[in-house]
């Protein structure tokens, strides 16, 4: 199954959520020079979060990424 | 001390004023400083730097905001200064002026604070002052739109406090009374002594007593004051 960030399924609490995206887009920046802003308008603006699972996290950021190199 | 030990203060609206005193008392200190406003600043000094930086303007925030943390890998205090005031009757005031007042009071005050609090939580410590006015208690005439901004502020510091008081961070607002700055120079004597006398201690606020209230407030040992407003002048 998978590992549920938001939702009922979810142990992780909202705040949690918040320290773990702050972390994924420092390490990007610190550790591999990619300034990207997670929470943005795209992120808030899509009907199903990208933050719901780390599956869609990943593909979310994967997306992100592909459009900073493009 | 190392330069990777010594504590990292920004100061938005350092170029004049309240944030130009606290950037040299900072500096005085011993403290790292970076400071920003929209027009270049003339302060050179030792471990000052400045960014040309409109606080209203997301991105060139969040771009000083990441040089930041690439320089220093941390951020301790901010001083979220940076404000603009128009005095006017409200039923005399364009959209485009309130919009401008807001934009740099409120808003430049969130998305400053929103990407310090991210530096701050890499070593889950932070010192959050911010600026509010006593316009607000007072609800001076003339100041409607300035004062809005401010309340605007306050609530931002009140829950602000509370989302962040797990990573270690304070977040606090002062309000002081007039004070002799470019912001003031253009009220009139007459109507500067008749606000004054709205106060129980009717005079100008000094930047020494900023100073110490912000001194009080980044203080190591107050960790346990946040959430909280506090005005001079006996205001409020
Ligand atoms: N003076 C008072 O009586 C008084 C009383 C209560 C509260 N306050 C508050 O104290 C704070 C400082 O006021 P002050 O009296 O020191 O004012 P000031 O002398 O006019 O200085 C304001 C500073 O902010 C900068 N600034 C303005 N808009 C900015 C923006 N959008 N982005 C970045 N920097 C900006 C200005 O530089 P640039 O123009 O180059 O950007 C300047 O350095 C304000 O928040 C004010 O509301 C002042």
């Amino acid at each position: 199954m998978a590992l549920s960030l938001i939702g009922a399924g979810s142990s992780i609490k909202s705040i949690t959520l918040v320290a773990i995206l702050v972390g994924v887009e420092q390490r990007l920046a610190e550790q591999h020079g990619i300034d990207l802003s997670l929470m943005d308008e795209r992120a808030m603006s899509q009907s199903r979060s990208p933050f719901r699972t780390i599956g869609t996290l990943t593909d979310y950021l994967e997306a992100l990424m592909r459009g900073k190199t493009a | 001390m190392s330069e990777e030990q010594k504590r990292v203060a920004l100061v938005t609206g350092s170029r004049t004023g309240i944030g130009r005193y606290l950037a040299e008392h900072f500096l005085n200190s011993g403290l790292s400083v970076v400071g920003c406003s929209r027009t270049p600043s003339d302060l050179v000094a030792p471990g000052y730097q400045h960014h040309l930086v409109d606080v209203g303007d997301e991105t060139q925030v969040v771009e000083m905001s990441r040089a930041i943390g690439r320089q220093f890998g941390r951020l301790d205090i901010l001083i979220n200064n940076a404000g603009i005031a128009s005095m006017n009757s409200a039923l005399l005031t364009p959209l485009s002026s309130a919009e401008s007042v807001l934009r740099t009071n409120f808003l430049g005050s969130f998305v400053v604070a929103r990407e310090s609090a991210k530096l701050m939580m890499r070593h889950r410590t932070g010192r959050i002052v911010s600026f509010s006015s006593v316009a607000v208690p007072l609800r001076l005439e003339g100041e409607a739109i300035y004062a809005a901004t401010k309340s605007a502020v306050e609530s931002l510091t009140r829950v602000l406090a509370k989302e962040l008081v797990r990573y270690g961070i304070t977040v606090n607002a002062i309000g002081p009374a007039p004070v002799k700055t470019e912001l003031t120079r253009s009220i009139p004597a007459d109507q500067m002594t008749a606000l004054l006398e709205h106060l129980p201690l009717p005079r100008f606020t000094t930047l020494e007593e900023i100073a110490h209230v912000v001194d009080f407030l980044i203080h190591p040992s107050s960790d346990g004051v946040t959430g909280q407003i506090l005005y001079l002048g006996g205001a409020g």
